[in-house]
């Protein structure tokens, strides 16, 4: 602690005390107003020289927005996931009339005997001579098939009925995309309601039933895992033994005989924590490096490096990704040479999730 | 008019970022009746300046976007505790600001992030004015700018970087660190001339 009082304010308000040093610092500030007074100034100053020296920078209104919704300001967020599962129930519902409609398209077609239903025009496709020969639709002529029947007035009913059809197919089609891209939207992470993600990682030769998280779940440790997880983002009180020690358990269950791994990423909050078990230390000069794959990204991308001392055994480790928009679809662990992390690839990887089916 | 050097002055009462208008205070009341307005108001007023503030601090425009919810969000759910009377508006987000941002660069420790990819953060240009009357009153502006104008480069870029974190103990030490004690000793010369300085607007 420095005997300057204005000094240890300083040192205090530019975080430069370590946490014994800060607690003293505060504990003292409790009972001297005028270090009090001094750290109060010295705040005053440091907020004085950041907004005189900072461009402020254009925070998007979608930032506003987020902050509503995770305050539980807005009453957007409860349509979000109306409009979501509204979402994706139209488009099921629009699907199933398409399918179903087309089918009695296709059976009045095929029959060629029965004029659709409430329409003024009489003549479907007729057939050839050739029984149970479907008629093809007039534009696929072009491809070079035959259109069946010669007679102009059953054709030209039939190519009106054809074309209003593929329209309605294209228009179907073109909203089935449009909720589906606005279903992406609403299911974008809102902060504080998202669950963490959890998958299991395996050397990359390890079989699927082999990895399978739900195996023997009566004595896994996931529950216990998850089970913290949910406490943290609910706020309830810890009761379970640390993540580490559900880890543990692992070795009793018999389940891993080889290095296992297990992220859980809370994308709202960009908080994941990785218990890794029976991973061996990594050799001298190498380090273990984690990965992130997204289902739109072509690369993984670099998340960090394992504190070499302590990658070995059992053991747990935080990290973020460094965006709440970033949504996981898998986690690659590689062992690469210190301060070189690479690629993963086929050879260096040691762990990957979630596995993939076999084919 | 004479220049002299005056010795550190303490209980010194800079005056700085005081709320003249009222006008964050009065919103941070209406917060702490639950008024989203206000959060909406205050949001629009400070954010910009919080961002870039966080942005310098951290280096990464995405944690500090997140900093910067979250201090709002503190913000919010503190609103009914604050006594504007032990400290100005901004200062209370300023020093909420920086205590999320001290707690993300600890947790880079954990799993440090990859130096060789940096994200794209906007530094500002130091020629650029960004003279926010609704965030620091003018005068502060002016005072604050020339007092920081009286320091030699070495000490005002370690003031500078200071009030960024650049010396903080929640930060993995770089190797092109300068050594503390050099650290040290050009901010007690830089914090002497700037209260000095400053201390002349309060006579």
């Amino acid at each position: 602690m420095n005997s300057d009082l204005y000094d240890s304010a300083a040192w205090r308000a530019f975080q430069m005390l370590d946490a014994e040093e800060a607690a003293i610092f505060d504990e003292a500030m409790l009972h001297d107003p005028v270090l009090r007074s001094a750290y109060l100034e010295m705040g005053r100053l440091a907020a004085a020289i950041a907004a005189t020296t900072t461009v402020p920078l254009d925070a998007q209104a979608a930032h506003l927005d987020h902050l509503q919704i995770r305050l539980g300001l807005n009453a957007k967020h409860l349509s979000h996931f109306w409009l979501a599962a509204s979402g994706w129930t139209t488009a099921v519902v629009l699907a199933t009339l398409l399918t179903l409609h087309l089918t009695g398209i296709i059976d009045r077609m095929d029959g060629g005997n029965a004029a659709p239903s409430g329409t003024s025009a009489p003549a479907p496709v007729s057939t050839t001579s050739q029984a149970g020969q479907a008629a093809i639709p007039a534009d696929r002529t072009s491809t070079g098939a035959p259109v069946a029947g010669k007679d102009a007035d059953s054709k030209t009913p039939t190519n009106v009925e054809t074309t209003r059809l593929n329209q309605e197919i294209a228009v179907l089609r073109d909203n089935l995309e449009k909720f589906q891209h606005r279903d992406r939207v609403l299911f974008e992470v809102v902060p504080g309601m998202a669950l963490p993600i959890v998958m299991a990682m395996n050397p990359p030769d390890v079989a699927l039933e082999d990895s399978s998280l739900m195996k023997n779940e009566e004595s896994s440790p996931l529950t216990a895992l998850l089970g913290d997880a949910l406490r943290a983002l609910t706020g309830a009180p810890t009761e379970t033994a640390p993540t580490v020690d559900a880890a543990h358990a692992l070795d009793a269950t018999g389940l891993s005989k080889h290095p296992t791994a297990i992220p859980i990423y809370d994308a709202a909050r960009d908080s994941g924590t990785l218990v890794v078990s029976d991973l061996p230390a990594a050799d001298e000069g190498e380090d273990y490096n984690l990965w992130v794959t997204t289902a739109t990204g072509t690369r993984p991308i670099y998340v960090g490096t394992l504190p070499a001392n302590s990658a070995a055994g059992t053991d747990s480790f935080d990290f973020s990704l460094g965006s709440t928009m970033v949504l996981p679809s898998g986690f690659v662990l590689t062992k690469d040479p210190q301060n070189a992390p690479a690629n993963p690839t086929a050879a260096n990887t040691i762990l990957q999730g979630p596995p993939t089916p076999p084919r | 008019m004479v220049e002299i050097e005056l010795s550190p002055i303490h209980a010194l009462r800079t005056g700085l970022c005081e709320d003249s208008s009222g006008e964050a205070a009065g919103l941070l009341v209406r917060m702490a009746q639950a008024d989203a307005a206000a959060l909406g108001e205050l949001h629009g007023l400070w954010s910009p300046i919080l961002l870039g503030i966080a942005c310098q601090m951290l280096g990464n425009q995405r944690e500090a976007e997140k900093v910067v919810q979250e201090t709002f969000v503190h913000l919010w759910q503190r609103a009914a505790g604050y006594d504007p009377h032990q400290t100005p508006p901004f200062v209370w987000a300023f020093t909420v600001m920086l205590g999320f941002c001290s707690e993300r660069l600890r947790s880079r420790r954990r799993v440090p992030r990859p130096v060789a990819h940096p994200e794209p953060i906007h530094p500002p240009s130091p020629q650029e004015k960004s003279d926010h009357t609704r965030v620091l009153a003018a005068d502060d502006f002016q005072r604050v700018r020339a007092a920081l104008d009286h320091l030699t480069p070495e000490e005002r870029n370690t003031l500078v970087a200071a009030v960024f974190l650049q010396f903080s103990q929640a930060r993995i030490p770089q190797p092109q660190d300068p050594p503390l004690s050099v650290v040290k000793n050009h901010l007690r010369q830089a914090l002497t001339k700037t209260r000095n300085y400053l201390s002349r607007y309060e006579l």
